[in-house]
């Protein structure tokens, strides 16, 4: 981002209003793009606007503009701008009594139902309810807990166990609008999607739905007002009925969009870049390849292009570089784990909950078990118990046993040479 | 008529097996010959793990066959294409030989539209997007009452579905609609193939007793250049259509309160061209391909519909004659075939492509407003521009290649595009086509 052939002066420093302020003065550019650098950057680029800095120095804030991050970052003008488009946000309200909180969870309808209370920390006096009783137990609770002068209590429509999706939408001056790229989080709502496993494409959705979720980041870019540039959307579905909610927008290039820009081969840092100037060359799309992406943040994170998702999926656990030569393929210490805490690694989501599935796997847990625990989508699993069962298959032949098929439809899946070896070394065959 | 999903028992048409073979023999090839017969074995279980039958002394056999049961299906298929080229398979769906012509289709979504698609027929599509069936098949997700193409190519058939509306899987659908699948298949190397030489015909087999030279001499001596496939997929008689697009994917938010008449001669044509424009307030009556335009005019519509349609529009000189008959009296539309009916009824012509543009992402520019719009398509011929009469405007050129995607002769009451404005599969940005047409019919109206 910082090379010498896009920048003409490269400063190192910590990112605070007053330097940044003091780097402009110094530089006077014609303008701010706000929407490359992350949050940070537009944390920044709102604090020099609010302070009167630009203004005073008389730069403009182009690729978003105050109101459209204002419109975007804030939690309520968020879902004022959703409802003005007619789209769904997770029903909530913030209420200060208890009898506020029985009417808004009416107003929801069902449960579970999440409790925040206001100003606590690490959501002390919060939780889940399931039910009624458990919903007025935690509301009295998070009442009591939440600070004296502000007694109050954010109540949520739960979405665990939803499908999350997230599409990277670019708009140019023109207001042409394109979607790069559709990315399904393998683990479901609760995640946080820069923690979760994700693929590129979607793979569970059919095309009126993709359309359907396709439809909204076009309308909800145009309505926040990202003039030109890249955003990221991101959407939760219901996998019992299809119901489509908006979790949130960034109206930045994020590192979602790097991955969709690796997939898919198009140049959106560049373009958000080339797109802040009112004219857009459009790009044309090649004929698209469609690839299979796994990302891990655990580790910073990594990304494998694969023709299947059990080939992506064994390459980027292996890129890792945490010592596994593939999925299952290394120390994997939860084989040696009792049921109660394999099943806890599954239910909680964590680094290394794919290194529990597998074990859950070799133990003889189905995929429906697993799913039920974990609520990963049943095709993931389905694919990775498919993975278990040609290592099985592995294991029970010896090198010599195995034809140029077998090896094909081995290495098809992704198998590391390495890990070949070591299922074959393991029984002393080589 | 509603849309009403064929029956299990609906015979599937192989037009590929009808009369496109016989239609034209070209004199025995002297291409290179195949390789030598892969040794396939017979045809197992359709289950994805296969108990496969012991044999031996096969020649060049690469699958071994040595009882032992393994976690994924051996191949018993094949593809010849005409250039030579035999690639092992698996297959899926319908059992048998089946010959066509193979197109890629680029699209990520949407491959039960694409089944449906009437579009196809003759045709073998080829999906880039290598997972294909993960999320099965479902009632709603039909464009016509059958499937007309000629069979399935595909890289990974997925091994389970997940998908609140799938009813079946696309395995079960395939073998009801008697239609051919294969995968396992190297998709990528076949599109490089056909993006360098262009479309090729092959042939699909499942039958262990016919060679690949066999099936080669099938893939050169068929033919669909000129052929009517038309004919094959139209329905047999006039008939209204009221359905919408369903309140749960209405994407339209204002409702018209007007209503207009249209006709809409089939050529193939997808049902959610006629939802889409049921949902702007239009009564259809569809008609057979061969209807004659006088008793159309008689009906005083709003509106003409030319549909899109399978094959090769030069040759169809019946429909272009009532094209001829119908544009200028009444305000027309057309979509796909329809648009290069048209383009041959002003006098212009069209030629093959070659690859031609199967997809669900191809960008468009409308040139009246610059916009672009990211399309669907799906059609290997295209009409020449500079063959078109004064007066006739090229409004829409595809942005990969330049080539006209969409026509407008005011005079004539006339608009015209090559791709697909009502999706199904595809982006929804060019549904504007049909308020365009709307406001077409309303200004003819006045």
């Amino acid at each position: 981002m910082a090379d010498p052939g896009l920048a003409h002066r490269t400063y190192i420093g910590p990112m605070t209003p007053p330097l940044v302020e003091r780097i402009i003065a110094a530089e006077r550019p014609d303008a701010l793009l706000p929407t490359m650098g992350g949050q940070t950057a537009l944390n920044l680029a709102v604090s020099l606007a609010e302070s009167g800095a630009l203004d005073r120095l008389g730069v403009g804030l182009i690729g978003a503009s105050l109101s459209a991050i204002r419109a975007a970052e804030d939690r309520q003008l968020f879902k004022q701008a959703m409802d003005r488009i007619g789209l769904k946000t997770p029903p909530s309200g913030i209420r200060t009594t208890l009898e506020e909180c029985l009417a808004i969870a009416e107003d929801i309808g069902e449960f579970p139902l999440i409790v925040r209370p206001a100003f606590t920390l690490g959501g002390t006096g919060g939780g889940i309810a399931y039910n009624r009783a458990e919903f007025e137990d935690i509301c009295r609770a998070g009442l009591a807990a939440s600070h004296s002068h502000t007694r109050q209590v954010l109540i949520e429509k739960s979405l665990l166990g939803w499908k999350e999706y997230e599409l990277e939408v670019m708009r140019d001056m023109a207001d042409n609008v394109v979607i790069i790229c559709s990315i399904e989080n393998i683990d479901p709502m609760g995640v946080h999607t820069g923690d979760s496993i994700t693929v590129a494409p979607a793979q569970t959705l059919t095309d009126k739905e993709y359309q359907r979720l396709r439809d909204y980041p076009v309308a909800i870019i145009r309505e926040i007002g990202v003039e030109c540039g890249g955003s990221n959307v991101q959407f939760a579905v219901n996998p019992a009925d299809g119901e489509v909610m908006v979790i949130e927008m960034n109206p930045r290039v994020s590192r979602s969009s790097a991955l969709a820009s690796k997939a898919t081969g198009f140049l959106i840092a560049k373009m958000a870049a080339k797109l802040s100037i009112p004219r857009f060359a459009f790009e044309k799309f090649p004929g698209s390849e469609p690839i299979l992406t796994t990302q891990m943040k655990s580790v910073g994170e990594a990304m494998a292009l694969g023709r299947t998702f059990q080939e992506s999926f064994h390459k980027a656990v292996r890129s890792l570089e945490t010592g596994f030569a593939g999925w299952g393929c290394g120390p994997i210490k939860e084989l040696d784990w009792d049921w109660e805490k394999i099943k806890y690694s599954l239910r909680v989501p964590n680094p290394d909950r794919i290194h529990a599935i597998y074990a859950a796997f070799k133990k003889g847990m189905g995929v429906e078990g697993i799913h039920e625990i974990s609520f990963i989508d049943k095709s993931f699993l389905t694919e990775l118990k498919d993975l278990v069962d040609v290592e099985q298959f592995l294991m029970s032949r010896s090198l010599d046993q195995l034809s140029k098929d077998d090896l094909y439809q081995v290495k098809r899946r992704g198998l590391a040479t390495s890990k070949l070896h070591l299922r074959l070394l393991h029984q002393k065959v080589m | 008529m509603a849309a009403t999903p064929a029956t299990a028992s609906a015979p599937s048409r192989c037009l590929s097996g009808a009369k496109p073979r016989c239609a034209a023999l070209r004199s025995p090839s002297s291409l290179a010959v195949a390789a030598p017969p892969e040794g396939l074995r017979p045809r197992g279980s359709r289950a994805l793990s296969v108990r496969a039958k012991v044999a031996s002394g096969v020649q060049g056999a690469s699958v071994v066959d040595d009882g032992v049961e393994r976690p994924w299906k051996l191949s018993d298929a094949r593809l010849v294409l005409e250039d030579g080229s035999a690639w092992k398979a698996k297959s899926f769906g319908a059992s048998g030989t089946q010959v066509g012509e193979v197109v890629f289709n680029t699209s990520l979504t949407g491959y039960q539209e694409i089944l449906t698609d009437p579009s196809y027929a003759g045709q073998f599509v080829l999906m880039t997007n290598p997972h294909i069936g993960n999320t099965g098949v479902n009632p709603d997700d039909e464009e016509s009452s059958r499937c007309f193409l000629g069979g399935l190519i595909i890289r990974n058939l997925s091994i389970c579905t997940s998908n609140w509306r799938c009813k079946e899987t696309l395995e079960e659908y395939l073998i009801k609609r008697n239609i051919m699948g294969i995968y396992d298949v190297d998709t990528r190397a076949i599109t490089r193939r056909l993006r360098e030489d262009g479309s090729l015909i092959g042939v699909l087999s499942t039958d262990q007793s016919r060679t690949d030279d066999e099936l080669l001499e099938m893939a050169q001596k068929w033919k669909i250049v000129g052929v009517d496939l038309i004919s094959g997929v139209t329905c047999d008689a006039p008939y209204e259509w009221s359905d919408k697009t369903d309140s749960e994917w209405e994407f339209k938010k204002d409702q018209s309160s007007e209503t207009f008449h249209v006709v809409a001669y089939d050529f193939g044509i997808k049902h959610n061209i006629m939802r889409r424009l049921t949902s702007y307030g239009c009564k259809i009556t569809v008609v057979p391909a061969n209807w004659p335009a006088s008793e159309v005019l008689k009906l005083k519509p709003d509106g003409v519909l030319f549909s899109n349609g399978p094959g090769d529009p030069a040759a169809v000189p019946y429909a272009v004659k009532t094209v001829q008959e119908i544009i200028g009296k009444v305000p027309v539309f057309g979509i796909c075939m329809g648009h290069q009916l048209i383009g041959q009824a002003l006098g212009g012509k069209t030629f093959k492509m070659k690859f031609g543009h199967h997809g669900g992402n191809h960008p468009v520019c409308d040139l009246r407003s610059g916009r672009v719009d990211i399309s669907a398509q799906n059609h290997n011929y295209a009409v020449d521009p500079d063959s078109l009469p004064e007066g006739a405007k090229v409004t829409h050129i595809n942005l990969n290649d330049n080539s006209c995607a969409g026509l407008q002769y005011p005079k004539m009451k006339l608009m015209s595009l090559q791709y697909h404005p009502e999706s199904s599969p595809g982006p929804h940005d060019s549904d504007t086509a049909f308020g365009e047409f709307i406001e077409l019919m309303k200004s003819n109206r006045l």
